[in-house]
């Protein structure tokens, strides 16, 4: 039975994004710049804003909800996000699979349905976390026996290892770009979000179709991390 | 005059002045020309076949020799193809682009932070009280006559489509391709329409079909292969889909299940205003009329557009808005009534329509059944007699029941106006509850309190009416 309340099922988008102290300055206004355009390309066309739901988590030393997953017609403004401290990449993988787990229901609440979320991880440095915990936390956000796991790419520039980000997308081609060695930021932040844009406008067609793809965003100035195969 | 007369079908690119870019689609860019504010020039990325864009402008304009009244809904309210462009030294036998004429201004909605946008469908097709939160605008409610009004607009620009010889099929009519207004009464404009396709009466697609031309992925056709092109039959679903998308203004998330070979039984939300009318009540022929066209059994079986225009037209009747009809006419170089829509004996045998109410307060979902002895009178049809050609409507008059009694009027009044009031309390807790949003939030703030006010006003009133009485003042 189909009635008016049924509602195609959203598409959750978390941009994890680092705001340790090395993003201050041109990375960080650049961020600021572009994600008020993210809004309004998403939100401002009602058949991409209806099947997407957008949330943006920064970490430093602590993780932060700094655009709570909302409909992004339903938002006037995004937040600007502000860059300190260190990069403690377990704090963001926990606080990810909270905010994930809490999302969730809360959505189911008010009649969403979901497809798998994508988390858009964006860093800039090393983890200075201990390597033991931050892959104990990426463990728990990636386990497969919880049911929300998500799809995570990664994009790395400046002092990002092309390893660690690899790692953080479970390995899986086409799924870790980095930017080209000394790649300014002030090219990459805007491009990687403009890409990001696509990304989400592609995959909400997608999701039309009741067969959601994850679009990777494209992004000129960067390149897939080759993932070796195993035997 | 037809178009041939005022426009070359056929001009050099270097004759153009292309002014500013106003969009990028998948096959081209659309360019405003310098000194023609009502034309635009859409630019193909590969040069295309000429021979099936001149058929196209061919097409139109036997169109308007042949059948004018058709044509003159194909002139108002789609971006036929008025030109096509050549680039010299190309290969022989193609197309650089288009001259298509612009969509007029009333086609766009302004959202709250003061742009223009285009009126595509999107607008429409979900909660409008979402989109009201989203953008600013506000918008015509589900079943009303505006949003009818709209899909009978669309539906009259399909039948011409359908009646010309030969016929042709858009095959993407989808939220991006379809433009509303209600400026000037309900209308719709068609967008890429170089896309269409002219098809041999038993099917046949004449022109490309050798060229993809992909649905979009919510709006296709699932009776259609995936990567198959759009058939002929495929306007026809798509019609039964806006018609629900539309009117209904929600998701009807379908075809993946009717992929899925899955039989469909769709509830369709009547609101209370609309529950008493006849043309929507369960069995009425707009719900057979839908199925059909939604059904994925036998494509070439479901109903032609012009099934539609009856059908609605009787809808529209019922809710007294012929006055919708009426603007319809006038902007598409007029039109007189329809006949009145025959029940076909046929029967969709994997999709059923049928219109249900929401009881208040449980939420439950009803049947919305044929009007028994009891219930209010109908409106009187407004609508003028079909021209004599056409077929009259023969059914017997209805009888006229009893009209409601007062207490079952003020029980309702009054349910339905505290709900409102409930609603704009629990809007403005909301929105106070909610970072970011305070310039709303005292709007609704100041708007309850003027509510409540108004309503403390009148509770006194009533009370010093009765205390009066009471102690003989
Ligand atoms: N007649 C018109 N009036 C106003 N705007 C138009 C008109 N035709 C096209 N546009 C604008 O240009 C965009 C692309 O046009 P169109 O759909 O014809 O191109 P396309 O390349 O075939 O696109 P796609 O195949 O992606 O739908 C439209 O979405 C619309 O914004």
């Amino acid at each position: 039975m189909v009635n008016v309340e049924e509602r195609y099922a959203v598409f959750p988008f978390y941009l994890c994004l680092d705001a340790s102290a090395s993003m201050a300055g041109t990375p960080m206004e650049s961020v600021n710049r572009q994600l008020p355009l993210l809004r309004a390309a998403v939100g401002e066309d009602p058949a991409v804003a209806e099947v997407i739901r957008f949330g943006v988590v920064t970490f430093d030393d602590v993780a932060h909800t700094t655009l709570p997953l909302s409909d992004l017609s339903l938002v006037e403004a995004v937040p600007t996000v502000v860059a300190a401290g260190r990069t403690s990449y377990a704090a963001a993988f926990d606080h990810l699979r909270q905010t994930i787990e809490d999302d969730y229901h809360a959505s189911r609440g008010k009649g969403d349905r979901w497809y798998r979320p994508a988390v858009i991880f964006v860093s800039d440095g090393r983890p200075t976390d201990d390597r033991e915990r931050w892959q104990s936390a990426h463990s728990r956000l990636t386990d497969t026996g919880w049911k929300r796991h998500p799809n995570i790419l990664s994009f790395g520039f400046g002092d990002a290892d092309p390893a660690v980000l690899a790692h953080v997308s479970e390995c899986k081609p086409h799924r870790a770009f980095i930017a080209a060695e000394g790649a300014e930021p002030a090219t990459v932040v805007p491009e990687l979000l403009a890409g990001l844009i696509q990304s989400i406008v592609s995959s909400s067609a997608s999701v039309y179709s009741g067969e959601a793809q994850l679009v990777p965003p494209e992004v000129p100035s960067m390149t897939p991390i080759p993932v070796d195969e195993l035997d | 005059m037809s178009a041939l007369d005022s426009v070359p079908t056929a001009v050099s690119r270097p004759e153009l002045r292309a002014g500013e870019m106003l969009a990028e689609g998948g096959e081209g860019r659309v360019y405003e020309l310098v000194g023609r504010p009502g034309t635009l020039y859409k630019a193909y990325r590969r040069p295309a076949q000429l021979a099936p864009l001149e058929a196209l402008i061919a097409w139109e304009a036997r169109l308007a020799e042949a059948q004018p009244e058709l044509a003159a809904r194909v002139r108002a309210a789609t971006a036929w193809p008025q030109a096509v462009v050549t680039q010299p030294g190309a290969a022989g036998g193609t197309a650089a682009g288009l001259l298509l004429p612009r969509a007029p201004r009333r086609f766009a909605v302004r959202h709250r932070d003061g742009t223009s946008r285009l009126a595509t469908l999107s607008y429409l097709t979900a909660d409008p009280g979402q989109r009201a939160a989203a953008y600013g605008l506000a918008l015509p409610a589900p079943v009303s006559a505006d949003r009818i009004g709209i899909v009978y607009a669309l539906a009259r620009v399909l039948e011409a489509f359908q009646r010309a010889a030969p016929p042709v099929g858009h095959g993407d009519l989808s939220t991006r391709n379809i433009l509303w207004s209600l400026e000037r009464g309900p209308e719709v404009f068609l967008l890429d329409c170089d896309s269409c396709e002219r098809y041999s009466p038993d099917g046949e697609a004449l022109d490309s079909g050798h060229r993809r031309r992909a649905m979009t992925p919510n709006w296709d056709d699932p009776a259609t292969p995936a990567g198959a092109n759009p058939t002929l039959a495929s306007d026809r679903y798509s019609l039964g889909l806006i018609f629900l998308r539309v009117v209904g203004a929600a998701h009807f998330p379908l075809q993946r299940r009717q992929r899925d070979s899955e039989l469909l039984s769709i509830d369709f939300a009547i609101p209370p205003a609309a529950r008493r009318t006849r043309s929507l009540l369960d069995g009425a022929v707009v719900w057979s009329v839908c199925a059909r066209s939604l059904s994925t059994r036998d494509p070439a079986r479901r109903p032609a557009a012009a099934e539609w225009v009856s059908a609605l037209e009787e809808v529209l009747d019922g809710l007294g808005a012929m006055s919708a009809a009426r603007a319809v006419w006038a902007a598409q170089g007029g039109g007189t009534p329809a006949p009145s829509p025959t029940r076909s004996a046929e029967q969709a045998a994997d999709v059923r329509v049928r219109p249900v109410a929401m009881s208040g307060a449980g939420r439950r979902w009803e049947r919305v059944r044929p009007p028994g002895p009891g219930l209010p009178a109908l409106p009187q049809s407004t609508r003028p007699a079909p021209p004599a050609a056409a077929p009259t409507r023969t059914a017997a008059p209805a009888p006229l029941p009893a009209p409601p009694s007062i207490v079952e009027l003020a029980r309702t009044g009054l349910g339905r106006g505290g709900e409102l009031w409930l609603g704009a309390h629990r809007a403005t807790l909301a929105s106070l509850s909610r970072a970011g949003r305070r310039r709303r939030a005292t709007r609704q703030v100041i708007g309850c309190l003027v509510l409540d006010f108004a309503l403390l006003a009148v509770i006194f009133y009533m009370c010093a009416m009765v205390a009066g009485v009471l102690l003989g003042i």
